[in-house]
């Protein structure tokens, strides 16, 4: 089976021949960040970089695609909108040594500094961080004819093969609201400044809607939404809040995505956000990513949910890939597919990126353990 | 004890009311109340937030307001605090671990730290593990607190632990480390006095070693 219809078998809750798997490792799908990457290699992060590199080793290939190939990715690719030219020029084009080196700026005009190991970014300034309205921002104007062109080259070379996703570049809502406002503000416009959050939120959602569009023209077949509103032990925010401002936006973002094509809406967050599964599910969520096992019980989401939404990913990054033994995570993949894939609706993978502190044995027991148990009809 | 009449500046910070507690502190002092009762007050109301998270009431977005409204607070009452200083109850060095960038948590220990009085050094994100056991030294600190959300940066504050040793000075000073990644084995894998991953438990945990 192809791993196109093997996808959209899970998808659409029907058992495929094996459980689809598709493991987050950088530079492969995910960026990371509010930085279109289509085609700009050079702004990977050391952590991931190395993962690459070991993988593309043990399996003696140069190019992704032939890594993605013989690990057995059902999902490699993620479609964005292409890089402004401005901003192709000003950002993209100068490098590995500046970028590691130095504070570079988004699309949006975020900037961030790599931290001293280069895995991992800090915003240092947000462009609406001192200013009195959300008005003295503005996003930049998309042109559906021309700015989708990588996503269109993605969905002709590979579409037939693969489902492919495509990614909102500003992120969801609460995480682009912080971004553009600055953690603290953003979280105090939620509580005391409404008509700033609101205006903002607006900005936010017309933006989305028109990117969305965008990449569903040119045919991708799925839209990412990330948007971490879980931490270790429940949401960031009170669901009330969630429910005032951002539920509603979401709902007719995804009314609209699935006006525009017949897509999947796919939402990620990290961590515990099980207070507001069900309105996800109300609002039109297909998939949710990542199920970290640390902070949910996936099998009880699985019960509770599994019928009305396709769980992805599952597999701890925070404990058995990166601290575990082999046994030990070919035990967690068997659980996993023992409790989650009955039925399809279930995409087995890490529960966010590898990075460079997991085994190459873990990774590799991680594929082979899902390709050897995964198999439907399940039997483990 | 806080006098009932107060308990108005108790009820703001739990109401999370940053719009209003600048202008309730202005009216206490007006009134003549003393700086060290309306801080007690005020602390009265980050302790019932603190409780009310760890009794999932509150989300962590409810405890960055409740700091902020503290902090709205504090910048009414610091110049008043200087004529009528108490004792300080000791010294922390808080910090974001080499590689790691997260300072929500952290910055959540240092608002309910400070403003239960104790004197705060706070070295920001991603710092070396030595510029802790250095700060610790320099400035007699008794407990440091080293923040760290990352598996990749767990690790790393092993390094703190032994940087405290090659400076002598292990034994005078308690190690505690917070974030998402953190469990309870770290504690003897990297050699450090606690481990958690909740801020309030965090906060609770220095304050006994303090104030024992």
């Amino acid at each position: 089976m192809k791993p196109r219809e093997r996808m959209l078998k899970a998808l659409n809750h029907e058992e495929p021949d094996r459980v689809p798997i598709d493991v987050w490792i950088f530079s492969s799908q995910f960026f990371g960040a509010d930085i279109p990457y289509t085609d700009y290699q050079p702004l990977h992060f050391t952590g991931g970089r190395n993962v690459v590199e070991m993988l593309k080793k043990h399996f003696n290939v140069t190019e992704n695609i032939a890594l993605w190939r013989k690990l057995g990715q059902d999902l490699p690719f993620l479609a964005l909108r292409d890089p402004s030219e401005e901003f192709k020029q000003r950002v993209c084009l100068r490098g590995d040594k500046d970028f590691l080196e130095g504070v570079h700026e988004s699309e949006f005009g975020v900037k961030y500094r790599l931290g001293a190991t280069g895995r991992y970014w800090h915003w240092v300034y947000h462009p609406l961080q001192d200013k009195e309205s959300a008005d003295e921002f503005e996003f930049l104007e998309i042109d559906i004819a021309k700015d989708f062109s990588g996503a269109e080259k993605l969905v002709r070379e590979y579409g037939d093969q693969y489902v492919i996703l495509g990614g909102l570049t500003n992120w969801g809502f609460f995480n682009a609201g912080q971004l553009l406002r600055g953690w603290t503000r953003f979280i105090r416009d939620l509580y005391v400044n409404p008509r700033f959050a609101n205006r903002l939120l607006d900005k936010i959602l017309q933006f989305n809607i028109e990117e969305g569009r965008g990449l569903i023209e040119k045919g991708v077949d799925a839209i990412l939404i990330g948007d971490d509103i879980g931490m270790q032990t429940g949401m960031y925010i009170p669901p009330k809040i969630w429910r005032k401002y951002i539920k509603p936006r979401m709902k007719k973002m995804i009314d609209s995505f699935k006006s525009y094509g017949d897509v999947f809406v796919f939402c990620h967050s990290d961590g515990n956000f099980e207070d507001v599964i069900p309105d996800l599910i109300e609002v039109g969520v297909d998939i949710l990513n990542p199920i970290q096992p640390d902070c949910m019980d996936p099998a009880k989401v699985k019960e509770e949910y599994g019928d009305k939404v396709t769980l992805y990913g599952s597999v701890s990054i925070q404990e058995t890939l990166p601290f575990g033994s082999t046994e030990d995570v070919a035990s967690e993949v068997k659980t996993r597919i023992k409790t989650m894939a009955q039925g399809g609706g279930m995409i087995i993978g890490s529960s966010h990126f590898i990075e460079d502190n997991v085994p190459l044995s873990n990774i590799l027991t991680l594929f082979e353990t899902a390709k050897k148990y995964g198999k439907y009809p399940i039997s483990i | 004890m806080v006098t009932c009449d107060l308990k108005y500046l108790t009820d703001a910070i739990v109401k999370l009311d940053v719009k209003n507690i600048g202008n309730l502190v202005h009216e206490a002092i007006a009134a003549g109340t003393r700086p060290l009762e309306i801080l007690k007050a005020l602390n009265m109301g980050m302790e019932e937030v603190g409780q009310r998270f760890q009794k999932n009431e509150y989300y962590l977005a409810d405890l960055i307001m409740a700091g902020e409204t503290m902090n709205e607070a504090l910048k009414v009452l610091a110049p008043y605090l200087k004529v009528e200083k108490g004792k300080i109850k000791g010294k922390v060095v808080l910090g974001t671990i080499e590689g790691d960038l997260h300072d929500i948590g952290k910055n959540i220990v240092k608002t309910m730290l400070s403003s239960a009085g104790f004197e705060i050094y706070d070295l920001g994100i991603d710092v070396p593990p030595k510029k802790f056991a250095e700060k610790a030294k320099e400035v007699g600190a008794s407990v440091i607190g080293v923040s760290a959300l990352l598996s990749t940066s767990v690790p790393t504050t092993a390094k703190v632990v032994e940087e405290l040793t090659k400076s002598g000075i292990r034994t005078k000073v308690k190690v505690i480390i917070g974030g998402g990644a953190v469990r309870k084995w770290n504690i003897e894998k990297f050699g450090v006095d606690d481990a958690v991953n909740d801020v309030v438990e965090g906060v609770k945990i220095i304050r006994s070693w303090m104030e024992d």
